[in-house]
């Protein structure tokens, strides 16, 4: 550029080359900088072919992106049926937090004929490769019976599976359990721990309110009225298992699985 | 035997020599400091020179046919706020244009070679304008130093080494009296250089700032999803001049052929 100058000029000029960053042009690449920003504020549409493009080629986590745009309906129409493929073709790749969600929605009958069995076959597969909602929610078909044989040892094993992971659903209900019996051996100073566990657990729950009730309940000054509403908690109270129902229901409803170690796989 | 025989440096000597010591590396480390600041302008210069000739002349057709569009309007209905607008158009399709034909636009890719890179840091470590001693030296190693950026921008490695033979290094030689001279000497460049450093680092972190940089990232960013931004960027722009135009005549007919 200053080739052209005399041999050796060595008259100094500030900045030779510089100018044109801090002066005039800079508006002139502003003004490029705001159009580039409007452009890519407009290209969601973009980004979602984009994620099916890539769902496409068998990357499991765009797979399950593009499931959960269908399902929640983020940038897109919601497609209950299309969130099952999606979620299947990434289940199918082994992911276990596909297999979770897609196990919800055989539970739910969200996309595919509501079935059970088929619901806790797929949970049970992201459940043994240490998905904690899976577990929780094996755990809890088991309780109520929901697609498998009821079956309280397996309920509590599930439960306490989940727990350990930090779980809060599975924490509040390895805790009743332990406040009443069936599947493990009734023991109240468990029962409190893991309540204590759900009611402080960090994660966001619905369960932190109702363990923080059940637990203070089953503290030190554990009344005769007290245990009772425990045990009242624990066994079939059609009340008490209906509002546990519920608040299962919702837990589930938030799908969101941990989406770790997604990679391409056969599509 | 010999080593008992050897005449031992004063503890002031030692001083010096360790200091001498800090001060070479301490001149390495500002040489290569002086290199990545003129790299990365001439890497800046050379986008915005590529963003201007791919987008900027686009902005600058773009604001022509505004203008044109403008002044056609101001014509089809007279009015003083027409006109108004009408010169305020026309004047930032002048600004534009010369903006994006302006010098700055002909700045091209750089890629220094390995040689030509250590030439400059000889140069920077040699001349660099704040080891000088008094105002004189000053001036002179700013002006040289100026020259060594522009031969190195320019990628000519021959007017960089004609800087560097036509530059005599005044300083190495002893100024003051003894030790206790050059000790001082050495403490004020050493600190003189640490300054320096300190100001390149700030100056990178301005132009990191700069809306060319912004732009710069971002370009950068599209492109490890193997997308070219500026291209995308110049078929946005393409597409408004292609509506521009055709609002321009459209109007055009409306006075060619009054209702």
């Amino acid at each position: 550029m200053s080739g052209e100058e005399s041999r050796l000029d060595l008259t100094l000029k500030a900045g030779d080359r510089l100018p044109s960053l801090f002066r005039t042009r800079s508006s002139l690449v502003a003004r490029g900088r705001k159009d580039v920003a409007a452009m890519f504020n407009d290209t969601k549409a973009d980004t979602l072919a984009e994620t099916r493009r890539r769902a496409e080629e068998g990357y499991c986590e765009a797979q399950i992106e593009l499931a959960e745009s269908y399902y929640l309906g983020k940038g897109i129409d919601p497609d209950h049926s299309e969130a099952a493929k999606w979620f299947r073709r990434a289940a199918e790749q082994g992911h276990p937090g596909a297999q979770f969600c897609l196990g919800r929605l055989y539970d739910l009958g969200h996309g595919v004929s509501k079935d059970q069995i088929e619901g806790t076959r797929w949970l049970g597969m992201a459940a043994e490769q240490g998905n904690s909602e899976a577990q929780f929610n094996l755990g809890f078909a088991y309780y109520v019976g929901e697609g498998v044989q009821k079956d309280e040892a397996q309920a509590a094993h599930w439960f306490r599976e989940a727990a350990d992971r930090n779980n809060p659903a599975g924490q509040h209900w390895l805790g009743l359990m332990y406040a009443h019996g069936p599947g493990v051996s009734q023991d109240r100073v468990e029962a409190y721990k893991w309540l204590h566990l759900a009611a402080t657990n960090n994660r966001e729950s619905e369960y932190r309110t109702l363990s923080h009730e059940t637990r203070d309940m089953l503290g030190d000054k554990l009344t005769a009225e007290q245990l009772a509403y425990a045990q009242r908690m624990a066994t079939d109270d059609i009340e008490s298992h209906r509002t546990a129902k519920e608040i299962h229901e919702k837990l589930s409803e938030m799908l969101r699985p941990p989406l770790s170690g997604g990679s391409p796989g056969s599509p | 035997m010999s080593s008992h025989l050897t005449r031992r440096l004063r503890p002031e000597e030692e001083e010096v020599l360790r200091k001498r010591e800090e001060l070479a590396a301490i001149r390495a480390t500002l040489a290569e400091r002086e290199l990545e600041l003129v790299d990365f302008r001439s890497q800046l210069a050379a986008f915005e020179g590529r963003y201007l000739r791919q987008v900027g002349v686009l902005y600058a057709e773009l604001d022509e046919w505004k203008a044109r569009i403008s002044e056609l309007q101001a014509r089809l209905n007279p009015s003083a706020a027409a006109k108004e607008r009408a010169h305020e158009s026309r004047e930032q399709a002048r600004q534009t244009y010369e903006d994006a034909h302006g010098n700055a636009s002909l700045f091209n890719d750089f890629t220094p070679s390995p040689e030509l890179k250590s030439l400059f840091r000889e140069v920077a470590k040699r001349i660099h304008p704040d080891f000088c001693t008094d105002s004189s030296d000053l001036e002179r190693r700013t002006r040289f130093m100026a020259e060594a950026n522009r031969a190195y921008e320019a990628g000519d490695a021959e007017a960089l080494q004609r800087v560097l033979e036509e530059y005599h290094d005044g300083t190495d030689a002893m100024e003051g009296e003894g030790v206790g001279a050059e000790l001082i000497r050495i403490i004020r460049q050493i600190s003189q250089a640490r300054a320096r450093i300190a100001a390149i680092e700030r100056e990178v972190a301005n132009l990191r700032q700069s809306e060319i940089a912004q732009l710069r990232e971002e370009a950068e960013g599209k492109q490890r999803e193997a997308r070219d931004l500026l291209a995308e960027l110049a078929a946005a722009v393409r597409e408004r001049i292609e509506d521009a135009r055709r609002e321009y005549e459209v109007l055009a007919k409306q006075e060619s052929n009054p209702a």
